[in-house]
């Protein structure tokens, strides 16, 4: 979770701001979520839908995989040979 | 569950039917001789299951970076459950989960891994890439910017 205005001053790069309709796209794409604590309102980047879009993987993603296949493709061999 | 306070983590979950019992799966997972575990051609390698015990293994890839991991074996109840505590660079830090259990289907084997405890910003290259994405998202407002 990232208070509003870190997220808007240091990643975005907006000069400090974050635009309302950009905010109101994002939270539509499910991208981010918002909160209010108190006064200060507090938006969390979700970023589970562009990794999808974007086709990202995860380097345990690829290194589990590929040990898994080479798992299965040795007992595939070991129960043909039987 | 390990308390990571307020760092974000992940978890990846993977299935596989294996064509052997869970014996046979279980005892193919810790042998370092086996061509489908993580230990398997590790360029270094301390690694004798016991639970409680330590273990360390290092790859060499081919660009000579070195990629070192560290971990502890939590409980190895043959043959149906393995887990491990778990430390690289890309777990930055944190010590990560990982759970493989073996269940018997028929004559197969339903392997479960679940790696739990990951930063939720390893994506590839970390932070980099989530740096690339919100330039990526910024850009996709330009005219808005302008106006806003």
């Amino acid at each position: 979770m990232f208070p509003i205005h870190d997220l808007r001053g240091q990643t975005l790069g907006f000069g400090g701001r974050i635009l309302p309709a950009m905010e109101a796209r994002m939270v539509a794409a499910g991208l981010v979520h918002r909160e209010k604590h108190g006064r200060e309102h507090v938006i969390e980047f979700r970023g589970e839908p562009l990794r999808q879009v974007a086709g990202w993987v995860h380097e345990y993603e690829r290194f589990w995989n590929e040990h898994l296949d080479r798992l299965e493709s040795y007992f595939i061999e070991k129960r043909k040979r039987k | 569950m390990i308390n990571t306070g307020d760092y974000k983590t992940m978890e990846l979950n993977f299935q596989r039917t294996l064509p052997a019992s869970p014996a046979e799966v279980y005892d193919a997972w810790l042998d370092p001789q086996n061509q489908g575990n993580p230990w398997y051609q590790s360029d270094r390698l301390d690694f004798k299951p016991k639970q409680g015990g330590l273990y360390h293994f290092m790859r060499v890839k081919d660009n000579g970076k070195e990629m070192p991991h560290y971990g502890r074996f939590v409980e190895l109840t043959r043959p149906h459950r393995i887990q491990l505590a778990w430390m690289s660079l890309f777990t930055r830090g944190l010590e990560s989960t990982v759970t493989v259990t073996f269940e018997a289907k028929g004559q197969d084997t339903l392997l479960t891994l679940k790696h739990a405890n990951l930063p939720d910003d390893a994506y590839g290259n970390g932070h980099k890439h989530w740096d690339v994405l919100l330039e990526k998202l910024a850009a996709h407002f330009p005219a808005k910017r302008a106006t806003g």
